[in-house]
This record gives C-alpha cells, sequence and structure tokens, in this order.
C-alpha cells in the first residue's frame, strides 16, 4: 500500500473535520500541514473525530485494523497527531507491522 | 384489603366491556364472574392470605382476574409476562413463591369459563419466606411485586403494599377507553390498567402492537387515552399509521419512561391538534403521582397529589410517596429514613415546576463535560432522513469518553457522507462535545419490548 493511498485517507478525514468546526479550507494541504498543536487548527475535540474516521476508512480502504488513538499513539514523543505528514507515516508504520 | 369497594362500582355497570381486543369483549360482569371462580380455586388450592404467588399474565380476562383475586385474598401477586425484565426461574429464586399459577394455553383473552384446566398449579410449601413479606402480613394486606431491570444488569423485585398501592384509584376518575400497549408486570402498564378498570371504562387490547396494529385498534374501539412512551409515539409517528387511521377519537396522550424530544412532541400535535399530551412521571418504586402539565404540550410539569412530596438536590429529583414500595426483595433499600427516594433524574426547575433532563447515570463525560444524550438525540431527530437516534457514550483514550450515535434511517444512506452531513447538521446546534463521534446505521429497532430507548455505555 502506497503512501499516497494513506496521505488521501489523512487529508480527506482532514478537510471534513475542517468542515465540522466551520474552519475554511487551507489554500494547499501537504505533509507539512499542521493538525494539532501549536499553529494547527483543531482541537482534540476533532482530533479524536478525526481518529475514528481514519481509523474506519483504513480499514475500509485496506482491510487492516490500525489503533491510532491508544497508549502507544499518546506516548510517542512526537504526536502523529501534529501533522498530515505525521499522522501518515504513523499508519504506515502500523500497517507494515502488520503485513 | 378486600376489593369490595371495586366489586361495588362494577356492579353499577355489568354490561359495560372492561376487556377489548379485536372482536372479543371481556365484560364488567364476566370479569366479576372470573375474580369468583378464582376465588373458588384459590380457596380450594389451599392458597392462605400473605402467601407470594407468581402467576403468568397477560393482557386477558383470565390474568386480569387471578390479580384481583389474589389481592383480594391477601395474598402477594406477583405478575410475570412473557416479556418480563427478569427470567421465571430467576424470578422464582428471588421472590420464593409458595404458589405458581402456570398457563398452559396463552392467548385466551376471555375469563376461566369452566377453563380452569388451562391452568396448573404448582405448590412450593416449603417456599422460603423473606422478612420484607412480614410487612404485609403483620399489616394484614396483600403485595405486589414488580420486577424492575436496575442499571446494574440484576433484575430489581419492588415490593409493593396492595393497600398502598390502591390507595390513588379508589378515588373516582374520569372513565376514559385506554389502549394497553405496556404489559402488566410493569409499572406504568399495572397503573394505566388499574386507572381504567376502576373507573370502569374499557381497556383496549391492540391484537398487534406494531403501530398499524395500535393505529387500528384506536380506531376499532374508540379509545380516548392512549398511555405510551416518547418512542413508541416517535415510530407511531413515522410510520404513518396516526395519518392513515382515523385516531380522532384519542383525547389524551399520556407519556412517560423516557425524555420526550421536543421535535417528536411537536411533530404529533400537528398531527393530532384536538388531543391533549400530558407527561406522567413514574417508576416502579413509586408508582405514578399525579403530574400536571404547565400548559399543553410543554415539557414542564408539575407533581400535583397532595400526599407526594418533591425536592431537588444538586440537580437530581428525589421523591417522598405513601404509595413507594416497602423495598426491594433483592437490594439495599433505596428509601431514606425519611421516606425519600433519590430517582436519579436529573431535572430543571422552574418555581413548582420541573422538566426531565435524563438519566443521572446516562450522561457522557466527554473530557470533563457532561452530555446529556436526550438532547442530542432530539438534535439528530431533526435532521433529514433520521427515523430514530439512540445516543451513549464511548469509552476513549484521549477524552475518557465520546458520543456515539447509532441511527435508523428512512432510505438508504452512504455511511461516510451520512456522518458527515450530521456532525455538520449538530455543529450549531450542539456544544462541540456533544457532536457524535462514531455515528453507526442500525438495521433492527432501537427500542425494547418496553418501548423504551437502549442505551448502553460501553466501558
Amino acid at each position: 500500500m502506497s503512501n499516497e493511498a494513506i496521505q488521501s485517507i489523512v487529508t480527506t478525514c482532514y478537510l471534513s473535520i475542517l468542515d465540522v468546526r466551520g474552519i475554511p479550507h487551507p489554500p494547499e494541504i501537504n505533509r507539512d500541514t499542521l493538525m494539532f498543536g501549536e499553529g494547527g487548527p483543531i482541537d482534540s475535540m476533532g482530533i479524536v473525530m478525526m481518529v475514528v474516521d481514519v481509523e474506519e476508512a483504513v480499514r475500509a480502504k485496506f482491510g487492516q485494523t490500525v489503533s491510532l488513538a491508544d497508549d502507544r499513539a499518546m506516548s510517542q514523543r512526537n504526536s502523529p497527531y501534529r501533522s498530515i505528514g505525521s499522522l501518515t507515516d504513523y499508519i504506515a508504520a502500523q500497517l507494515d507491522g502488520v503485513s | 384489603m378486600g376489593l369490595d369497594w371495586l366489586m361495588e362500582r362494577w356492579r353499577a355497570h355489568p354490561d359495560a366491556p372492561a376487556l377489548l381486543r379485536g372482536e372479543q369483549i371481556v365484560r364488567y360482569d364476566d370479569l366479576m364472574a372470573g375474580c369468583a371462580r378464582w376465588a373458588e380455586r384459590l380457596k380450594a388450592d389451599g392458597v392462605a392470605a400473605g402467601q407470594a404467588v407468581l402467576f403468568d399474565a397477560g393482557l386477558d380476562g383470565d390474568s386480569v382476574a387471578l390479580l384481583i383475586a389474589l389481592l383480594d385474598h391477601g395474598c402477594i401477586a406477583i405478575p410475570l409476562t412473557p416479556n418480563a425484565v427478569v427470567r421465571p426461574d430467576a424470578a422464582k429464586e428471588i421472590a420464593q413463591p409458595s404458589w405458581i399459577y402456570a398457563r398452559g394455553t396463552a392467548d385466551v383473552v376471555a375469563p376461566p369459563r369452566g377453563a380452569d384446566s388451562i391452568w396448573t398449579t404448582h405448590a412450593f410449601p416449603a417456599a422460603a419466606t423473606h422478612a420484607l413479606y412480614e410487612q404485609c402480613r403483620e399489616a394484614g394486606q396483600g403485595g405486589l411485586i414488580i420486577f424492575t431491570s436496575g442499571s446494574t444488569g440484576v433484575p430489581k423485585a419492588s415490593l409493593h403494599r396492595a393497600d398502598r398501592f390502591l390507595s390513588k384509584f379508589q378515588k373516582p376518575h374520569p372513565a376514559l377507553r385506554t389502549v394497553l400497549v405496556l404489559p402488566f408486570d410493569h409499572m406504568a402498564g399495572l397503573d394505566s390498567l388499574w386507572y381504567a378498570l376502576t373507573s370502569g371504562a374499557g381497556v383496549v387490547i391492540p391484537e398487534s402492537t406494531d403501530p398499524d396494529g395500535i393505529c387500528a385498534a384506536i380506531t376499532r374501539h374508540q379509545a380516548e387515552l392512549l398511555p405510551a412512551t416518547p418512542s413508541l409515539l416517535n415510530i407511531m409517528w413515522l410510520s404513518g399509521g396516526l395519518s392513515r387511521h382515523d385516531v380522532s377519537s384519542l383525547k389524551i396522550i399520556t407519556y412517560g419512561a423516557e425524555v420526550m424530544p421536543e421535535i417528536t412532541l411537536s411533530r404529533l400535535r400537528e398531527v393530532l391538534p384536538r388531543c391533549r399530551f400530558i407527561q406522567k412521571y413514574g417508576a416502579t418504586e413509586f408508582g405514578s403521582p399525579p403530574t400536571r402539565s404547565r400548559e399543553d404540550g410543554s415539557l414542564w410539569f408539575r407533581v400535583s397529589g397532595g400526599d407526594v412530596d418533591i425536592k431537588v438536590v444538586d440537580g437530581t429529583l428525589w421523591i417522598r410517596s405513601p404509595s413507594s414500595m416497602i423495598g426491594y426483595l433483592n437490594a439495599p433499600s433505596p428509601i431514606d429514613a425519611e421516606g425519600w427516594i433519590n430517582t436519579g433524574d436529573r431535572v430543571e426547575v422552574d418555581g413548582d415546576f420541573i422538566r426531565v433532563l435524563g438519566r443521572q447515570s446516562e450522561l457522557i463525560n466527554v473530557g470533563g463535560q457532561k452530555v446529556n444524550p436526550a438532547e442530542v438525540e432530539n438534535v439528530l431527530l431533526a435532521a433529514d432522513n433520521i427515523r430514530d437516534a439512540v445516543v451513549s457514550g464511548e469509552k476513549n483514550p484521549i477524552l475518557g469518553h465520546t458520543v456515539a450515535a447509532t441511527v435508523r434511517l428512512v432510505n438508504p444512506e452512504e455511511p461516510g457522507a451520512l456522518r458527515h452531513r450530521l456532525r455538520v447538521f449538530c455543529r450549531d446546534r450542539l456544544p462541540r462535545e456533544a457532536i457524535p463521534v462514531r455515528i453507526e446505521i442500525a438495521d433492527d429497532q432501537t427500542w425494547n419490548s418496553r418501548y423504551k430507548k437502549i442505551r448502553q455505555q460501553t466501558g
């Protein structure tokens, strides 16, 4: 599975959360787009929602279950929720680990 | 306690219908004859006053006559329906009846016209006696046990003294032909049944309890009063049955047991403009005290019975009523030394009036913010294509709990698009912590056999 496919899921879910929060979409979204934490527009409620959506989308697309809100995700030195790229990499690593 | 007062009332209208189900009609003289036959049988079997008697209860002349005969005989009656919250063996274990009356053939509405043989008697002479039964016996009174599912999952047996339970029905009250949908091993069903029978009104028993069956029974028998739950009223509205059938005979709809969504109430008032809607407030533990709504259709009401006291402690309603139960057979009593019961219902107060917000135990704690599931359901129900919605808490490692919604749809919809649409719909109507995180589509019904929403908090 490609990182592009994963990044596409993360991006789609991120845009959906921006809608739910009533936040305008940025002109461009790439790996460096910040989501959560300093400079990121969504709060913990938004992250929780997004994580559930991404988990479901990954399962639908790849047929595999990833866990993005467990203790491991929370205890990472660099939060996987920080940017589009960090969450994409975190998911890719989990999918590699199980495949 | 003797039920002479009841028989005296019934003798004034022997020809009036007491139970109406399809073509079958049980008149009050039939019911009296049924009570007399059961009284003879109890004597013949050797059933004594003060003994606990479990029996198969249905909405039919036989069961109703048996219930009345047992109370008149001073027994502790334990009605059990097929859909009871407790399994028969568990009920037997908890209540330790001295006698069981089991029915061989179900679905007979007529009283036992020599049909006693369909009932079998089982005696348990060695049955243990419960300390609480003594309170009935010492007072020389019969009793009544109603099982309640309880929040822990173990059904609790609530023992009521018959005279206290029945005293409010002795006051004269208007006779309104009543549709009975709830079973009579349930407080609301029992209350409606007694209210109707003690006024001389007929009780309409729908042959089928789907929305159309209920509406058809209302039309056929010109029913005037429908006691229901908001979930049942919601499905009756959604099914279109209320518009398809002529239900204009309905004068009053009472609702209770769960929070009424405002959207459901306003939809009902549109379809039934001449009907009065009255909020009931009751529980297995203290029955249904009389209530008065602030204005027609309002969710604000006050408890208007002279003998019932209420108080609000930290936003939670407490009730003290002379008709409260004696206690649970198998759980510590929730009644304090002054007779107060914590209802566990969170309420808003405005002068004399209160409004129920929901169960304290069903509040969802989302990162320290309290979310009321009923409030979220109310918003979801107002969105397009939503037939029903049930909201509960779901464990979450980040926020402790989050809000999860299960919805039933009118027309199929793609889950991702539905989730997005509902969340955006909620955005301007709910605080952000109340917006559902998980939204699932249910294929089956979201209410239980008592027409109450099934809210399951995970974790």
